[in-house]
Formats: structure tokens, C-alpha cells, sequence
């Protein structure tokens, strides 16, 4: 049984082996498939990742404008204070602000069109709380008639909707992926499959050759299957060193562009390292069978 | 084994019509005919390489159209063909193609190696083993093919013009192994138009002309 398995198996590799170019065009088409449905796994986990970090990070902020007496700001922090299920709030000076200012990693000419002289920098109010429902009230609060006047912007309506655009983005990343995936693993399976197709047809006399001699229908056709498998798996391989080499490739780009969150994303992609090679392997062993089945099945009588 | 009313045609051609004749365990039959007689035929219909297109070929009281595909395979690898146009494999070795008929089988690897070379050695290729089916001649691709035909020790050794490209001290050669392989207990079936060395054999004798038997004859001679 072993040995017939083994027999098989040596088969499809001298197939393989002897198809050469005939068998390239089928393992790129199945690694750009494979391609395809990693990008898209990649982007999704980006775009949540990303998502989830900004909500994470939301903290709500109210610019004061510069009229407004410390002590009514006070007033509201103390009411905050006392009334929300808040973790915090802090309240944040025109000196604080400047000093926040000058620690940035911004370039000195910038740093210096702020000065004690001359800070346009609002006082803030910071307020986090893990419970959204929270904000959303002071937020209500804030936006009432009392403190119209007074607070010329609130953060919070603003990162809320960054986080539902997010969110739409990561829906449509996920629906655009599983269709253009759904394409591509179509037109590869149908590479295979014709690629099946026409090493049956080279092959017509050989394979009479080995029925006449007593060759089982599995000895016959198996070859076939595992010669497709073959082009599977190399495909995968190609594609986590493609999807691998790529990442290191945007690496520096995305580490100056989108800052803290890369690493977050980068954890995210590494931690599910396995879940891409295996949904990498799964597709690519999936559609080489299950299109060289079909091929054998149709055309090895 | 028997033949009962078979006929072949390939649309208007009759390669056979109605022939009946029966071989039993042991024998030694020569099927013998001028070219296009229809021998070829015969051996066609009996490893199933084509089906009658009436009447019914029995082995074993069964009726091989209607093996499955694995009986059918465990059936062929029973029976040893040398093939007229040799069907060996192009893209393998003689080792191989010899190997392979064992690989086919089941055969452990020890016994791939050990009984190829023997036989390799027996029909005399042993100096051509790593060659390919297009780099011999006419001699040693039909030695190949007889060395392919034996490898397993079939059961029931069918030859379809062995000798037609060996010179006569090779080809008696060849008739002395099929009659050693007889002597073993193997049916062996051997199509031939060589009348001399069927004579020689004084064993039974099938005569087939244009899709009919003529004659068959315990110790016949072709004549
Ligand atoms: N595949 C085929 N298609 C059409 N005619 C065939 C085919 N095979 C054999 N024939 C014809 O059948 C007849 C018997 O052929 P064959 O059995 O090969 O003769 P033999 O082996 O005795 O020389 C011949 O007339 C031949 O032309
Ligand atoms: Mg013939």
C-alpha cells in the first residue's frame, strides 16, 4: 500500500518534471490567486487593526476658546468629574499645551511659530472613559446651549465617524476580496484544469501503454492529481516568500506614515502568520485537486 | 478461454468474423496467417484492448467485457504481452519500462531489483538498460518488450510476431524461452506468419485467413 502510494507520488513529480513550461503558466496563475487573497487578508487586518487602535486611543477632547474664564472650565471638570463614570479628566493649561508643543517631533522652525508671547494654543479639557455611552452624553452636554460659545470644537463626533468610515472600509475590503478571490481562484482552477487537459492528450499513448500492462485506475490517474498538487504547493511557497519579502519591501514606508498603529499591525499580521499560510495552503491545495479531479474525471474515460 | 462467435469489424472492414476456438492452461497454440488475416485482432480482443463487436470471449467462465476496471487491471497483469509494435514507454529507460510492469504489480523494491536485471541479462539487453525505446533497434526494443512480457512470470504469454525483426539464431532463441515458459505451465499464445519455425514446433496450430479460421490442428503445420 505504501510502496503504491510512493510509486504514485514519484510519478506525478517525473510528470511534473517532464511538463516544464506547460506547468509554469498553472503555477503562476494559482500564485497570483494566492497573492490576491493575501493582500486582501492583509489590508483587512490593517484597516482593523487600525480601527481598533484609534478606538482604543479615543479620548475625548474640548477646545476652550480664549474668553472663556479658567474658572467655568473648572466648573465643568469638577461636574464631569462627579457625575460620569469617567477614568479621567485632566485639564490642560496654554502652558501645558506650549510645553506639549515643544516636545513634539516637529522641526524647530515649526516649534518656534509658538511662543509664551504668542500661543494661540486653546486650554482642553481631556476626558477618557472605556464606555463610549459616556462620552456621547458629555458630549451631549457640551453641545447644549450653556457652553455654546465656549467650546469651539469636540474631538469625540469627530473619531467617531473616522471609526464607522474605518469600519465601512474594512467591510468593503473584506466583501472586494472575497469576490476579486473568488475570480481569481476560478480562472486559476480553470488553468489547471486545461493544463490536466492537455497532459492527458500528450500523453493518450502512454497512458493505453500502462493499462495494457495492468496499471490500476489509480496508478493511471492519481500522477495527475499529485502532479496538480505540485503546482499548489509551490504556489503557496512562492507566495508566502512574495507576501513575506513584500512586508519587509513596505516596512520603512509604513513605519513613516503610519507611525505607532504599523507596529500594531505588523503584531496583528505576524500573530496570524499561521492563519495566512494555512488559508494560503488550504486555497492552493483546494482548487489544484479539485480542478485536476475534474479534468481527470473528464477526460481519462 | 474461449473465443465463442466473435467478430471485429472497424466500420466496413471485417478483421474477424464469427471465429470460435477455445485454449486451455498449459497449451502451446501458434496463431498463424498471412499479413491482415487478423491475428493481431485476436489479441486485441483478448487483453480488451478492443471489444468484439458481437459474440463473447470467456476466461475463466466469465466474460471479459464485462470486467470492471479493476478486475480487468488485475487480469492483464495475469497475462504477458509482447506487443508487435512493441508499446514501450518513450520517456523511460528499458530498466525502466521493465520495472515498471513489476511496479504495476505491487513488486517490492528488492524484487525490481533483483529479477530486472536477470531478465535483462536473459534477453541479452543487459548493456542497454539506461537506453531509451528510440535509441535501439527494431531487435532490441522487441527484446525489450519480451523481457517487459516475462518480468512478472505471467500466467498466460501472448506474442504478437516476437521475431519479426530478430535474425534466426536470435528468434530460435526466443521460441526456445516461450517453450521454456510453457513448460512452466503458462499458456502461451504466439502470432507469427513464420511457417518454418511453426513446423519446427510441432505443437497446435490456429489458421486464420481473412477474418476466419482455416484450420486447427493438434501438432499442425502451417503450410
Ligand atoms: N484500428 C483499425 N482500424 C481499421 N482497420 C483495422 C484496425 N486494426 C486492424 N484493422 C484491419 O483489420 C484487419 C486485420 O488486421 P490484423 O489483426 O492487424 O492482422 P494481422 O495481425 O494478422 O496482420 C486488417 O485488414 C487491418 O487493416
Ligand atoms: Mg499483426
Amino acid at each position: 500500500m505504501f510502496i503504491h502510494l510512493f510509486r504514485i507520488v514519484k510519478l506525478g513529480f517525473t510528470n511534473f518534471i517532464r511538463n516544464g513550461s506547460l506547468s509554469i503558466a498553472a503555477i503562476l496563475m494559482t500564485t497570483l490567486t494566492l497573492l490576491v487573497v493575501t493582500t486582501f487578508m492583509i489590508i483587512n487586518y490593517a484597516v482593523k487593526t487600525t480601527a481598533n487602535a484609534v478606538q482604543e486611543k479615543i479620548d475625548m477632547k474640548a477646545y476652550f476658546l480664549d474668553n472663556v474664564p479658567e474658572e467655568d472650565i473648572r466648573d465643568l471638570e469638577f461636574k464631569i468629574k462627579s457625575k460620569f463614570d469617567v477614568a479621567s479628566v485632566s485639564y490642560i493649561s496654554k502652558q501645558d499645551a506650549l510645553d506639549r508643543w515643544q516636545t513634539r517631533s516637529i522641526n524647530q522652525r515649526t516649534k518656534d511659530l509658538i511662543t509664551q508671547e504668542n500661543n494661540p494654543l486653546p486650554r482642553t479639557l481631556e476626558i477618557r472613559s472605556a464606555d463610549p455611552k459616556v462620552l456621547n452624553e458629555i458630549t451631549q452636554i457640551m453641545q447644549s446651549k450653556t457652553y455654546q460659545g465656549k467650546i469651539y470644537r469636540i474631538s469625540y463626533p469627530e473619531n467617531q465617524t473616522i471609526i464607522e468610515k474605518m469600519s465601512k472600509i474594512a467591510n468593503f475590503v473584506e466583501l472586494s476580496g472575497l469576490i476579486l478571490g473568488i475570480i481569481f481562484a476560478a480562472v486559476s482552477a480553470i488553468v489547471i484544469f486545461n493544463t490536466i487537459r492537455l497532459t492527458i492528450f500528450s500523453r493518450k499513448e502512454e497512458i493505453e501503454i500502462m493499462e495494457l500492462v495492468g496499471a490500476s485506475g489509480s496508478f493511471v490517474r492519481l500522477p495527475f492529481i499529485v502532479e496538480a498538487l505540485l503546482y499548489g504547493i509551490l504556489a503557496v511557497f512562492l507566495t508566502i516568500i512574495i507576501t513575506f519579502s513584500g512586508l519587509k519591501l513596505v516596512q520603512s514606508a509604513a513605519i513613516l506614515n503610519l507611525d505607532f498603529v504599523w507596529l500594531d499591525i505588523k503584531s496583528q499580521i505576524y500573530s496570524n502568520f499561521w492563519q495566512i499560510i494555512l488559508a494560503q495552503i488550504f486555497i492552493g491545495i483546494v482548487i489544484s485537486i479539485a480542478s485536476s479531479w475534474l479534468s481527470v474525471k473528464k477526460y481519462l474515460k | 478461454m474461449e473465443f465463442q462467435e466473435v467478430s471485429k469489424h472497424y466500420s466496413e472492414i471485417k478483421a474477424l468474423d464469427k471465429i470460435t476456438f477455445g485454449l486451455k492452461k498449459g497449451d502451446f497454440v501458434s496463431l498463424v496467417g498471412p499479413s491482415g488475416a487478423g491475428k493481431s485482432t485476436v489479441i486485441k480482443l483478448l487483453i480488451r484492448e478492443e471489444l468484439p463487436s458481437s459474440g463473447k470471449i470467456i476466461v475463466a467462465g466469465r466474460d471479459i467485457a464485462r470486467f470492471n476496471q479493476r478486475t480487468l487491471s488485475l487480469y492483464r497483469r495475469k497475462i504477458g504481452v509482447v506487443f508487435q509494435d512493441y508499446k514501450l514507454l518513450p520517456h523511460k529507460t528499458v530498466y525502466e519500462n521493465i520495472a515498471f510492469a513489476l511496479e504495476v504489480c505491487d513488486a517490492t523494491n528488492d524484487e525490481i531489483t533483483e529479477r530486472v536485471p536477470k531478465i535483462l541479462n536473459l534477453v541479452g539487453l543487459a548493456d542497454r538498460a539506461q537506453s531509451y525505446p528510440k535509441e535501439l533497434s527494431g531487435g532490441e526494443r522487441q527484446r525489450a518488450a519480451i523481457a517487459r512480457a516475462l518480468i512478472h512470470s505471467p500466467k498466460i504469454l501472448i506474442a504478437d510476431e516476437p521475431t519479426g525483426n530478430l535474425d534466426p539464431a536470435n528468434a530460435k532463441e526466443v521460441i526456445d524461452l516461450l517453450m521454456r515458459i510453457n513448460r512452466t505451465g503458462a499458456l502461451v499464445l504466439l502470432a507469427t506468419h513464420n511457417a518454418q519455425m511453426v513446423n519446427a514446433l510441432q505443437r497446435r496450430v490456429i489458421k486464420v485467413e481473412r477474418g476466419k479460421i482455416q484450420t486447427d490442428a493438434e501438432k499442425g503445420k502451417y503450410l
